[in-house]
């Protein structure tokens, strides 16, 4: 019996409280920790969703102006991300004079997620070319 | 402050653990309480770590998208102008979120051997069933011959071809029909010293009546001097073009004071942006 009494060993109650405060100090850390590594996970979706787009919109505006139009793309270049690129006339069209502008509009959203990581925007005219 | 606070926290446990130890009790309290804090202070340095980083991708975001939102106030710029000659300045909303703010200046004459030349274009006028525009001319005011190596003209109904171009009696371009804008090389044609040549035709395969017409010469130095023909009937003439626009459009997205701003060198003639750049500037 003398020995179950040795000073060294724990006690029940020590035991107790030392669940106890793990338990109440680790849950809000665990919290923590998992939103963060969660929140990595989706900067990466964000990384990968701006590249994406900027990579269409480049190429759109980069596109004959009459062959510009709107489309969607399913796992746009082989990556698990929708695109969809909306090319309408900025109003108002003045088809009098000829000239025209049209607005591109690039979002991308993670495969089957509806949530939208990145919008760009811009306008490209007529009939205009880059370069010398 | 956090330092002292934590030198305190430290001394605090040190005396615990030593009373403790001295005891033999606690010791499995005083290692969990160790082991939180050291998680802590290292789950404090990964968020701190994290949010940086989620805040530097968000701004790279932003700026990507003020680029683009820049670009298109490039774009309006060169369409107004276009449209109705007219120079935009000031802000436009693209929609609630994305807007541009622009600076546009009309640059001068393209210099070089384009600043002898005159054209004149006050008494054009339409002909043969409104196809070809009549009654232009150009002058060389200077005490030397000067050369034409190319013609550029841009017309405003973009369905109408151009399929020739007749110079002081001589064809100097004829071919396929083309569609605006029509960058032509023309048969070289060389203007003497303080004479006017007569621009006799210029054809297209329709009715031109509502059209405004720009006539660019590029001499053999690549200096342009330019004319522009509004609805061609006799003595309506529209502002004559210079050489060029500078385009500063500042992109923004709202909610935040990332900006990017880019500046476009749009060739009036040429119906190009010659060159653009970002800029560190702001748009006022």
């Amino acid at each position: 019996m003398q020995s179950f009494r040795n000073k060294k060993s724990f006690t029940l109650i020590e035991l107790i409280i030392t669940i106890v405060v793990v338990g109440i100090v680790a849950f809000p850390i665990s919290i923590t920790l998992a939103k963060q590594v969660q929140s990595v996970f989706v900067s990466q979706d964000y990384i990968f969703a701006t590249n994406l787009a900027r990579l269409d919109m480049d190429t759109s505006l980069n596109t004959a102006y009459a062959s510009l139009v709107s489309a969607s793309f399913t796992n746009y270049k082989g990556y698990p991300y929708n695109l969809t690129r909306t090319v309408v006339y900025v109003p108002p069209s003045t088809a009098l004079t000829g000239e025209s502008l049209k607005s591109i509009t690039v979002s991308v959203t993670k495969s089957g997620s509806t949530i939208i990581l990145i919008t760009l925007v811009s306008y490209v005219a007529k009939n205009i070319t880059i370069g010398l | 402050m956090l330092k002292a606070g934590l030198k305190y926290f430290a001394f605090i446990i040190l005396r615990l653990k030593l009373s403790m130890l001295n005891r033999k009790r606690g010791l499995a309290l005083i290692a969990a309480v160790m082991l939180i804090v050291f998680v802590s202070i290292a789950v404090l340095g990964l968020s701190v770590f994290i949010v940086q980083w989620i805040g530097q991708i968000n701004a790279d975001q932003i700026s990507s998208r003020c680029v683009y939102n820049a670009l298109a106030g490039v774009n309006y710029s060169i369409y107004q102008y276009r449209n109705s000659t007219s120079l935009i300045n000031g802000t436009i909303n693209i929609n609630v979120n994305n807007s541009f703010r622009l600076s546009t200046v009309l640059a001068g004459g393209g210099g070089g051997a384009s600043s002898a030349m005159v054209l004149n274009a006050t008494a054009a006028r339409l002909g043969n069933n409104n196809r070809r525009l009549l009654g232009v001319t150009v002058r060389n005011s200077s005490a030397n011959a000067v050369t034409i190596d190319r013609m550029i003209v841009s017309w405003s109904i973009n369905n109408r071809t151009m399929s020739q171009i007749r110079i002081n009696g001589n064809t100097v371009w004829s071919g396929i029909m083309i569609l605006t804008p029509a960058n032509v090389n023309i048969t070289n044609t060389v203007i003497p010293a303080n004479t006017t040549y007569p621009i006799d035709l210029i054809q297209f395969n329709s009715s031109m009546i509502g059209a405004t017409i720009t006539i660019s010469f590029v001499m053999t130095d690549g200096t342009t001097t330019s004319a522009c023909v509004a609805y061609p009937v006799q003595g309506s003439v529209c502002t004559q073009p210079a050489g060029s626009l500078t385009i500063n459009s500042m992109g923004k997205v709202s909610g935040s004071n990332i900006y990017r701003t880019v500046s476009a060198t749009y060739n009036i003639a040429g119906n190009n942006i010659a060159d653009w750049s970002g800029i560190n500037a702001v748009v006022p």
